[in-house]
This record gives structure tokens, C-alpha cells and sequence, in this order.
């Protein structure tokens, strides 16, 4: 120990203080989280869509590959 | 960090019969070292990435124990990235892994291409010309095949816009028909400018457009077509008439500054190239002479290559067709008065009495079998001379077209001196970029600001949109309708997918203002067209119903539709002027040659990637546009490649780098349009904008005098391929002319293959091989573009270029022969060897690249640890390593265009030409699930289908009826560093030339 400088000290530290509250939050949210059945994603309408919808074309005769 | 053989005195220094650049030529010690080292200096040089962080082990075991821990906490989280659904009601046409093919077409300036669009699960992934057209019989231009990325185009607009801000469709329509309304009740002229009308059905609409809105004025304008076309072919047969090369039965072939090989025209490149595939001494092949300033890729396919002043041509021209007259008893068409036109070589023209007696001879006894090419560069009076030598040969070698007129840049400026007095109520800007492309790009700004209604309809905002009020995108021509006249062809062009974004139809545009304007029209184009089509083509008493018909139209793309029109008669009135002038130009100091950018065109395809980096099929540029010079001019103003220049003319300035081009000729200064776009994020920065430099109203406005040039001192870094992976070896390329190649074929004597210590690969069912025709290749770089779209090959940028970092897995090699200011040149198609006795197979530590039983040398990406040891052993350096992630960040739309057949290769991992594997799969399955043998030439790699000279041949070895069996056997044939023991699968056949004999008597 008597090797570690301040900074290797400071980043044990930070991470001793961060990683249980970053997992206490991640486990509170799973728990408390309204609608836990819903689907996670964004619903529809809200944001318009940024990957493009693939349609086929109308009235186009394609050859059979 | 550099790769590099041992070191050893250096060899006796022989200067190469055939090089590349014109280091090579004299052979320094720095070329020399260039052909043995594998990489380029800078190209394994990693100094620009990231520095690897400073962690301890300590650190990383900490780290990798927290992610760990954290990875496990999330992991309870059902939360996903997106959830694969499958198809609940699956369209039709879409089996999922099988891919559809659509019929489909579009145009290019005036140009029509037939096309074949394949589609993966929906989307068009890769294009080919249609099988079904007569002329293309499968092949098209290499723009059109790249297109296909405008399609999933990340900046295109996604709905309309007004004053900057997203409307509705119908708040656009609704106040747009208002500015139209109030327009005709005002009695005010409506401005619309397009790009070239080559579609009937558009004609129609825009004659029923002029009907509900009188005051319209409609121009078409195409940048890339020199007004000296425009003006010679209406004073020559008073009409727009397009030339369309026919050369099946062209024996000699004379163009004038004309780029007809330059791959933009699939047609003449087969019917040029089906005449030099010879297998025996003694067969016909056609001559090709080129005069020109700026070697181009024609030039460089020349058997007799003459560099002159491209301001002279026109007086060559008329010389010639004196001296065909007066010399060779060729008859003048009526009206023709050449009095006035000195006989010989035309004075202050540097061409030998003797050449010129032979380029006559060649002429007069090719007869109707002779054609003569006019660049569309060349002034008028050089369009009018070669009119004038065509009808006096009688010449079968070009089909001349009506064609709808195309406005000059004199008829544009007046429109715009219109638009400055306030003349126009509205301006509709449809698939055109003026303030790009027209000269005085100011002019053109500050007369646009005083129309009070501006529209733009187009994919991506430009420089016009910028200026327009109305933002109106449209689809992509792989989203819409259309039809095209295609000699006596309709071509129908039908979409692939349905519209990506809230886009429409240009033509449905003008549909919603029809309706606005009160005209009684069908609700959308499709139904237009076909209406049209029901009236107009549709054969009258056909015993097939017409829904039938049409549905058979669509599916081949096209129908016969009766005779194409006849030709317009040629008028002789006015030679005799035109004769003068060009007898009168005199050109002193330098002269400057403006041309069609290989990749741009006139800019609008200066945001595709993989144009911008395919490189120059002459310059082997990347990327930018430099000022080409010949190696004497560059000596006299003591320039070197890469130093840049200012060069001023009529007050414009541009600086840009040069380049010193082989076969340029002296006082010529050439330069690419299409460059030096402000819009767009790939697009802009690259090269120069030289529309600047464009003369309106000249009647040659792409040949400038009095330009002014002066080093600046600085040198830029080029993005330019020419030096890049020189081969180590001898007999590399190999080209005849035909006196010699009857030598040859009696006096070869094949080499014996080396001795191998390794065993005989065995092959029990196929052995895929390759044939390359170099005398049938022009050097088009089709084959490389084609390969890019179908082996999701990845565009890395102009400073990776620079270090030798390029992908293509098919190249290009240029190589020279003879004196540096006219050398004779051989391009020679570089990939994969697929040797039996691959060095790069014996080196791999993984086993990544190993030989299939088939005679592929294959590659297992996920294995790849990425040493390169394997590209380092390979003599023809043709293994393409990615030094860094080019793929990861793609997303849609952009990841779209990839085939799903091909793995996308990340950062570390090499990659290289598979004969594409995945085809050849697809021919096996397709085979088996029909219960047949493969059929010879079923399976084309994408290199060997876009061909359109059909220079490359591929198929199964072990069959010894194919035709590449067949071909492997030739007396041209021979196999690239053979001596090396590698024992390639791909045959390459000598390059021919045919070179006027004395009597100018072309083969017969």
C-alpha cells in the first residue's frame, strides 16, 4: 500500500463509492418501475420514426429470382 | 513501422518496358524499392490512431471485475435493443433469403438506361443492365450501378418544406397552385428548369402543364453537354439531334476529343471491344485513332493516338474532309463549299504529313465503315466538320436521333437576365443545381432572389434549394415511375420499393398542380403513364388484353415500339463559315480543356462515395479533381505532382494541385467538372468547383484560352492510386501489335509451369477459373464498381487513399509504354489470383485463408487475428486489410445497401476478391434444386456481369467444353508472375494494338 500514490487512491476510491450506488440504483429501478409489463421501447407516435419503413412497391412486376 | 525485404545491393538499375509512373520509368531506387516493399509507407504506420491507454494489469483485472459485475445486474433487465418479428402478413413478392429482380430503367443527360434491379427482403441492393435490351444485353454505365447509394442517401429530405420549415403535401400543393394561379391571371411567365427530357410520358405532362399554365416556360439543361454540341447539331441538321455511336461494323473509328469508351455508354463499349477479342492472327479487328489534348480513357485504348491543341480539331476536321474530297474523290453533300479550306495538315497543327496521309488512306477505304466521334467538349465548328465527314463516308458507325432540345447557356442566360428584371412570377427548379453548375453562380443567386416564388424538386438539398422557398423532394428513380424512348425501344423504369420517406414523384408534383390549376387529370402518375401507354403504344387490335401487356412490358422492361424515327437530313448551308472560323481560332499560350468529371459528371454524383473513390481510369485520382499538365509543361514551370498552383482566367482564381500526366499534350491544361461542391457531407471540399471557368455564350465554352499559371509554393498530399501496388516481376504485362502477335502465335512456346514441392491440389467437382481479355478491356473500372456494391466493399475517405488504405478488391493497373509525351498504354484488371500454390495460404497462424476444393482461395473472416502476414506474402498485392473500423457506425438507411449475402467485414481483418463465393452458391443450389448440371457461364461474378466489353470469362476449369477452358488454351494467353510457382487460376490474354500499316490499310 505504501506504493499506491494519492491518485491511484482517489480512483479506488471513486470506485468503491460508485459502483454500489450505481448498482443500488439499476436494482431500485428494476423494482419500482411503473408498468413493469409494458414494452420498454418508446411507444409509437411519440418520436417519428428514424429508421425508414420498407414497403414494397405497388403495382411493380418483379422477375422471380 | 515498414515492411521490407532484407536489404541488398541494389540491382543493375533496367528501365521496365511497361510503367507506371514516371519514377518507374527511369527506374530510381525509390521505385524500385516501391515494387518490394508490400504496403506503402504510412500505410501500416498507426501512429494516427489512438494511443492505447496507460493501464496496468492491476487496472484491467479491476475493470474487467466491475464490468463483469455490472454486465450481470443488467442482464436481469428484460430490456432489449429491438425484438426480430416476423412477418404477419408477408407481401408477396418477398421470400425471405430469395432475392427479386425488377426490371427497371433511368436516364443520365440524354442517355437511357435499361436496367435489372436486385432486391433483398424489399430493398434494391444491386443493379445491372437488363438482359432483355438488345444493346445492353445485360451490361450498363458504372454511375447508374452506383446510384443505388443515392437511394439510401442519410441527408436526403424526408417531407416537404416551406420557408425552412416541414409542411403537409397538400399546404404545399395548396400554396404553390396559388403563387401558379395568381401567376397566370397576371399573365406572368412561370419559369421551369429540368435536366433532359427523355421520357414521353414526362413530355406529355409538361405539354398539359403549358396547356392549364400559358405563361410557362420550360428549359432543359444538362451541364455536362458543351453548347458546341448543342449549336453544331442545330446548324448542321436545324434540330436537336443526339449521335449515338454504332460501331458493330465500324472498321476505323476516328474521335476527336470524343471519350466514347469512358463507361458511360455500355453499348459502344461492347460493339468496340467485340472487335478486338481476336483468337487467331489474321481475324479483323477495327482501328481506333484519337486526336485529343487530355489523354482519356479512349485515347489511352488507341491505336493511333495524336495529341494536338483541342482548339485545332475543328480546322482538322475540315482539312480532312478537303483532302478526302479533293484527294480521295469523296463526294461533298450538297450545299458543302470547301473552297475556302486549304488542303494538308492544317497550318500550326504538329501532326506529321506522313500520319496524316495514313489517318486519310485509313478513312477513304474504310468507307461507310468509317465513323468519326466529336467530343461534346469541342467547339461547334468542330461538331459541324465531323457531321460533315460522316456524311461525306456515308458513315454506318452512328445512328442519329431527334431529341428534345436542350437549352444553351446563352438561352439560359437570357432567362436569367428574365429573372433579374423581375420578369417571372415563379420558378419551379427540377433535378437541376444552377447555382452549382452555371458559370456565373452569383449572377444566378442574385436573379433567383427577385422571383417571388421559388420551388425546388429533388433527393438531397443542394446549392439551389438553399435559395428556394418550396422544398419539394422526390423519390428516387428506384422509388418511381416512368418510361423512356430508347431508339425504337420504350423502356419502362418501375419502382423497386416503396418510397423511404414522405417523398413523391416529381411528375405527381406537377399532377397536384394541374388539379390545382383545374385541369382534369388522373390521380397519380403510375396511371397517367399508363393511360399513355394504353393510347400511344399499345398496339391497336392486339388480341392481348391490355393489363396483360402491360404487366408483360413491365416485367422485361421494355417493348419494341415500331421503327425508330427517321434521321434528320443534313443541311450544308453554313460550312463554309464554320470552315473559316475554325481556320481563323488561334490559340496562343496555354489552353485549357474543361471535360465531365469520370465520377461527378457535372456534381451530381459528387456525393457518392463510392464514385468519389473509385480512382480516375486514366489519372488514377481519388477524391479531387488536380490540373493535369504534360511532363514538358511541367518541366518548363518546374512543377512537380502534387505542387499547387493558382490558376487565373477572366477573373476567376482557383488554386488546386497538379498532376503530370503521360501523353498530355504540350499547352494543354486540362481539368474535371463536377468538383467543389458546398453541399453535402461527402461531397464537400473535394477538389474544385471549375464551372467558374465555363465561357457562356462562347461557342466552345470548354476550351479556354489565356489562363495564367503560378506555383504557390505549397504541395498537397494527392489521393492518387497510379504507384500503389507496383508488382516485383517481369512480363507483367504483355501487349502486341498485330504483326507481332502473328509472330507469336507460331513461334510461342509455353513455358513449363514451375516444379512444386507441394502436392496437387485436387478438385472433384469444380475448379473456378478466369480469363481477362486485356485487349478487349478499356480500363473502365465497371468491374470494380460493381464489386464494391455487390461485396459491401467500404468507402474509407481520401486520407486513408493517400496511405495506400483503399479496399477495392478488383484495381485497375495503368501501365505505359514508349515516350513519355504519346505512350502507348495497357490497363490490366488486378485481383485475386486464386492461385492453386497461394503464398498467403502457407503463412496464416490462424488458418483464416485457406484452399477450397473448388480452387478457391477462401477466407474465414472470424478467424482473421489480422497479422497480414498473408497480404505480405502475396506477390500481386491484392489482399486489402482494414486498419480501421469503416462499417461499425453504418446504420440505416446507409446499412441498407448492403447484401446480406456478404459478411461485413470489422476493423482487423483482411479481405479479399472470392470469385464471389456467395454467387457461385447461389448457381450451385439453384442447379441442384432443378436436378441439372451447372450450366457454362450460369455463375458471373459481379466483376464479370458488369463487364461491358466482356472482357472477363469465368467459369469450371474441369469442364473442358466451357469457355474459359477454351480460352485458357489462346495464344495470347499467359499467366501474371508465373515464374513465381504460384500457379494462378486467373489466364490473362495479351493486349492488342493495331497500328495503321504503310498504305493506311486498316486489317482486313
Amino acid at each position: 500500500m505504501g506504493t499506491l500514490n494519492r491518485r491511484e487512491i482517489l480512483g479506488r476510491l471513486t470506485a468503491l463509492v460508485a459502483g454500489p450506488l450505481l448498482l443500488s440504483r439499476k436494482a431500485l429501478d428494476l423494482a419500482v418501475r411503473a408498468g413493469r409489463n409494458a414494452p420498454p421501447e418508446t411507444p409509437p407516435g411519440v418520436h417519428p420514426p428514424r429508421r425508414p419503413t420498407l414497403a414494397p412497391p405497388s403495382h411493380s412486376v418483379p422477375r422471380r429470382g | 513501422m515498414k515492411t521490407r525485404i532484407p536489404d541488398t545491393p541494389e540491382p543493375p538499375v533496367v528501365p521496365p518496358q511497361h510503367w507506371r509512373t514516371l519514377d518507374e520509368r527511369v527506374e530510381t531506387p525509390a521505385a524500385r524499392r516501391a515494387a518490394q516493399d508490400e504496403f506503402l509507407p504510412g500505410a501500416v504506420d498507426i501512429s494516427d490512431l489512438p494511443a492505447p491507454s496507460e493501464l496496468s494489469r492491476r487496472g484491467f483485472l479491476g475493470i474487467l471485475g466491475g464490468a463483469a459485475a455490472l454486465a450481470a445486474t443488467v442482464a436481469c433487465d428484460r430490456k432489449a435493443q429491438g425484438t426480430i418479428v416476423p412477418y404477419t402478413r408477408r407481401p408477396l413478392e418477398v421470400i425471405p433469403g430469395v432475392a427479386n429482380y425488377y426490371a427497371s430503367a433511368t436516364q443520365e443527360g440524354r442517355r437511357v438506361y435499361s436496367l435489372l434491379v436486385k432486391t433483398r427482403e424489399g430493398r434494391p441492393i444491386h443493379i445491372t443492365g437488363n438482359d432483355e435490351h438488345p444493346g445492353f444485353k445485360g451490361k450498363t454505365g458504372l454511375r447508374v450501378v452506383a446510384d443505388i447509394l443515392r437511394l439510401y442517401d442519410p441527408e436526403r429530405l424526408r417531407g416537404p418544406k416551406a420557408d425552412g420549415r416541414s409542411i403537409a403535401w397538400p399546404e404545399a400543393d395548396r400554396r404553390l397552385v396559388a403563387a401558379l394561379a395568381d401567376a397566370k391571371a397576371a399573365g406572368k411567365p412561370v419559369l421551369l428548369l429540368t435536366g433532359a427530357v427523355a421520357s414521353p410520358s414526362r413530355r406529355a405532362l409538361l405539354a398539359d402543364l403549358k396547356a392549364a399554365l400559358p405563361t410557362l416556360e420550360h428549359l432543359a439543361w444538362e451541364p455536362a453537354i458543351g453548347d458546341g454540341a448543342l449549336d453544331g447539331t442545330r446548324a448542321v441538321f436545324g434540330t436537336d439531334v443526339m449521335a449515338v455511336p454504332r460501331l458493330e461494323q465500324a472498321k476505323v473509328i476516328l474521335a476527336l476529343a470524343s471519350d466514347f469508351l469512358s463507361g458511360e455508354d455500355p453499348e459502344a463499349m461492347a460493339a468496340f471491344a467485340a472487335q478486338r477479342r481476336l483468337s487467331q492472327p489474321g481475324q479483323p479487328m477495327n482501328r481506333l485513332w484519337v486526336l485529343e489534348g487530355a489523354l482519356s480513357l479512349t485515347g489511352s485504348n488507341a491505336d493511333e493516338r495524336i495529341p494536338l491543341r483541342p482548339t485545332q480539331l475543328a480546322a482538322v476536321a475540315f482539312a480532312l474532309a478537303k483532302d478526302l474530297h479533293t484527294r480521295h474523290g469523296l463526294a461533298l453533300p450538297a450545299g458543302v463549299d470547301l473552297s475556302a479550306v486549304p488542303g494538308g495538315v492544317p497550318p500550326g497543327v504538329d501532326l506529321p504529313t506522313e500520319t496524316w496521309n495514313r489517318l486519310l488512306a485509313d478513312l477513304a477505304s474504310a468507307g461507310q465503315g468509317a465513323v468519326v466521334l466529336c467530343g461534346s467538349s469541342l467547339s461547334a465548328e468542330a461538331h459541324q466538320g465531323t457531321h460533315l465527314l460522316n456524311a461525306m463516308l456515308g458513315s454506318r458507325g452512328q445512328e442519329l436521333r431527334s431529341a428534345d432540345p436542350l437549352a444553351t447557356l446563352t438561352e439560359l442566360t437570357t432567362a436569367i437576365q428574365g429573372m433579374a428584371a423581375g420578369r417571372y412570377a415563379a420558378a419551379i427548379l427540377w433535378e437541376v443545381n444552377p447555382a452549382y453548375a452555371f458559370p456565373a453562380a452569383q449572377a444566378w443567386q442574385e436573379a433567383l432572389a427577385k422571383v417571388p416564388c421559388r420551388a425546388w424538386i429533388g433527393l438531397a438539398e443542394d446549392e439551389t434549394a438553399a435559395q428556394c422557398s418550396f422544398l419539394l423532394p422526390e423519390h428516387h428513380w428506384l422509388e418511381a415511375w416512368n418510361d423512356y424512348e430508347d431508339g425504337a425501344l420504350a423502356v419502362l423504369q418501375q419502382p423497386t420499393i416503396g418510397a423511404l420517406y414522405d417523398t413523391r414523384q416529381g411528375e405527381d408534383t406537377l399532377l397536384a398542380l394541374l388539379r390545382g390549376l383545374g385541369a382534369t387529370v388522373p390521380g397519380d402518375y403510375h396511371t397517367y403513364l399508363k393511360a399513355r401507354w394504353q393510347r400511344t403504344v399499345y398496339p391497336s387490335g392486339s388480341l392481348v388484353p391490355f393489363e396483360r401487356y402491360f404487366e408483360v412490358a413491365l416485367h422485361d422492361g421494355l417493348v419494341k415500339d415500331g421503327q425508330a424515327p427517321a434521321a434528320p437530313a443534313f443541311k450544308g448551308t453554313g460550312i463554309a463559315d464554320a470552315a473559316r472560323q475554325a481556320f481563323a481560332a488561334q490559340a496562343d499560350g496555354m489552353e485549357l480543356f474543361l471535360h465531365p468529371g469520370f465520377a461527378t459528371l457535372d456534381g451530381r454524383h459528387a456525393g457518392n462515395g463510392w464514385l468519389q473513390e473509385t480512382p480516375d481510369p486514366v489519372t488514377k485520382m481519388t477524391w479531387d479533381n488536380p490540373l493535369l499538365l504534360s511532363v514538358a509543361d511541367a518541366q518548363r514551370l518546374h512543377l512537380h505532382d502534387g505542387d499547387e498552383v493558382e490558376l487565373a482566367l477572366a477573373g476567376t482564381t482557383l488554386r488546386l494541385p497538379v498532376v503530370l500526366q503521360p501523353g498530355q499534350a504540350a499547352g494543354v491544361v486540362s481539368l474535371a467538372l463536377g468538383y467543389g461542391r458546398t453541399t453535402g457531407e461527402v461531397a464537400t471540399g473535394k477538389g474544385v468547383n471549375a464551372f467558374p471557368l465555363v465561357a457562356a455564350g462562347s461557342p466552345a465554352p470548354f476550351l479556354r484560352t489565356g489562363l495564367q499559371l503560378r506555383a504557390t509554393g505549397n504541395t498537397r498530399t494527392l489521393s492518387r492510386t497510379q504507384a500503389h501496388h507496383r508488382l516485383d516481376g517481369q512480363d507483367i504485362v504483355r501487349t502486341f501489335s498485330l504483326a507481332e502477335y502473328a509472330q507469336e502465335a507460331t513461334a510461342q512456346e509455353k513455358a513449363a509451369e514451375p516444379t512444386s514441392l507441394y502436392p496437387d491440389q485436387r478438385f472433384p467437382n469444380h475448379k473456378w477459373g478466369m480469363v481477362i481479355d486485356l485487349s478487349a478491356c478499356v480500363g473502365c473500372a465497371g468491374c470494380s464498381v460493381s464489386c464494391q456494391s455487390e461485396n459491401n466493399i467500404a468507402v474509407v475517405g481520401p486520407e486513408q487513399v493517400a496511405k495506400g488504405r483503399e479496399m477495392h478488391w478488383i484495381r485497375l493497373d495503368t501501365y505505359y509504354e514508349g515516350p513519355v509525351d504519346n505512350p502507348t498504354v495497357v490497363h490490366q484488371p488486378m485481383l485475386c489470383q486464386q492461385c492453386d500454390d497461394a503464398p498467403c495460404e502457407n503463412v496464416c497462424p490462424v488458418n483464416a485463408t485457406n484452399h477450397s476444393p473448388e480452387g478457391l482461395n477462401q477466407m474465414v473472416y472470424n478467424r482473421c487475428v489480422g497479422t497480414r502476414y498473408c497480404a505480405n506474402n502475396c506477390p500481386y498485392k491484392v489482399r486489402r486489410f482494414n486498419f480501421l473500423e469503416y462499417t461499425a457506425d453504418k446504420t440505416e438507411p446507409e446499412s441498407l445497401v448492403y447484401n446480406p449475402e456478404v459478411t461485413v467485414r470489422p476493423r482487423g481483418v483482411m479481405e479479399k476478391c472470392t470469385f464471389c463465393v456467395q454467387r457461385i452458391e447461389d448457381g450451385k443450389i439453384r442447379a441442384m434444386g432443378e436436378g441439372r448440371p451447372l450450366r457454362d457461364g450460369e455463375i458471373t461474378p459481379a466483376c464479370v456481369a458488369a463487364c461491358p466489353a466482356e472482357a472477363i470469362v469465368f467459369g469450371d476449369l474441369k469442364d473442358p467444353d466451357s469457355r474459359v477452358s477454351q480460352l485458357v488454351k489462346s495464344n495470347r494467353g499467359y499467366k501474371v508472375l508465373e515464374e513465381l510457382g504460384t500457379r494462378p487460376a486467373i489466364t490473362y490474354l495479351a493486349d492488342l494494338k493495331n497500328p495503321a500499316l504503310e498504305g493506311g490499310r486498316h486489317a482486313k
